[in-house]
């Protein structure tokens, strides 16, 4: 996969909130999606994390490894059912809405191909200081940017 | 249109393959761990010691996932059965994992295995009574601390994980 400007787990990001999954955490609406950091506020909130891909071998003209970005998303939900069901949301999301989706940010624009999750939204149960319900979504995705 | 040719000889070896190796059932072998919160610690990024890691299961079964193919294709042509193949496979996968798991108490780390998913509750049976053993024993070897000796480990624990924290 030839190299990107933003990480797969930020492209992500900006499909979940094209989604309507979640929000730009800059607009400081509810759901906010953060990348890679987890902020203490609000309660309610989506990360995304990269995690380990997979690799799928190498194209031998050009030299270029296929390989799908791993991903993690995790949920973090003041009472279960809330969290519950914004994981089941972004699981179905993930999907049966994501098909050689063109994602922009900023001036670049990718294209995700497809996202194969790994597992449904895994309870981790509770925080252990704040109380809070986690769940958390593994996947793969393949992607490409186009500029 | 393209034809392809010899395909009923490549379904018939494909057939004496799957009667070979699948005969007694489908073997199929589980890597895990059995303390109640490795999900917990596999799933949550934190900051961990130097060379360990959340993900220490997921990470090593995907970047392995060609080699430990190979494994047990080698294994297979060498002629053990598929069974003793995946073990051997998710036994690999096992040490790779306990390499970088984080280790704190060493209870999430000693409670990896790899079994037959036939003999999971049995496995895990005998790797929950093995817990309870290990901890009884550090729990005698504590009570027979005196309160002094017990203030002193409190207190060399304290300044270690400050170091840690500091480095």
């Amino acid at each position: 996969m030839s190299s990107m400007t933003h990480s797969p787990a930020d492209v992500i990001r900006w499909l979940l909130v094209s989604l309507s999954l979640g929000t730009d955490p800059e607009n400081g609406l509810a759901w906010p999606i953060h990348v890679s950091s987890e902020p203490d506020a609000p309660d309610d909130l989506i990360v995304v994390y990269d995690t380990a891909g997979i690799t799928n071998g190498r194209i031998q003209r050009s030299g270029e490894t296929v390989e799908h970005k791993g991903v993690m998303v995790q949920v973090r939900g003041t009472d279960h059912p809330t969290a519950w069901a914004k994981a089941e949301a972004v699981n179905t999301a993930l999907d049966e809405s994501v098909r050689n989706s063109e994602v922009t940010i900023g001036s670049e624009v990718y294209v995700v191909y497809s996202v194969t999750r790994h597992s449904g939204p895994i309870s981790l149960g509770r925080e252990p200081s704040t109380n809070r319900f986690l769940f958390s979504i593994n996947a793969v995705v393949a992607l490409r940017q186009t500029t | 249109m393209p034809t392809i040719q010899n395909i009923n000889r490549l379904q018939d070896k494909l057939a004496t393959l799957a009667d070979k190796y699948l005969s007694k059932g489908t073997p199929s072998v589980v890597v895990g761990y059995t303390a109640n919160y490795a999900v917990y610690v596999h799933e949550r990024p934190a900051r961990h010691s130097p060379g360990k890691q959340s993900k220490f299961l997921e990470q090593p079964a995907r970047e392995m996932g060609g080699e430990l193919g190979q494994t047990v294709g080698k294994l297979l042509r060498s002629g053990s059965s598929l069974l003793v193949a995946l073990h051997t496979a998710g036994l690999s996968l096992q040490r790779a994992s306990q390499l970088i798991v984080p280790v704190d108490t060493g209870n999430l780390k000693g409670g990896a295995f790899t079994a037959n998913e036939d003999d999971l509750q049995a496995v895990l049976a005998v790797k929950d009574a093995q817990l309870t053993k290990s901890v009884g024993k550090q729990k005698e070897q504590w009570n027979k601390k005196t309160p002094k000796q017990k203030a002193n480990y409190r207190k060399k624990k304290q300044a270690r994980m400050k170091n840690w924290k500091k480095s």
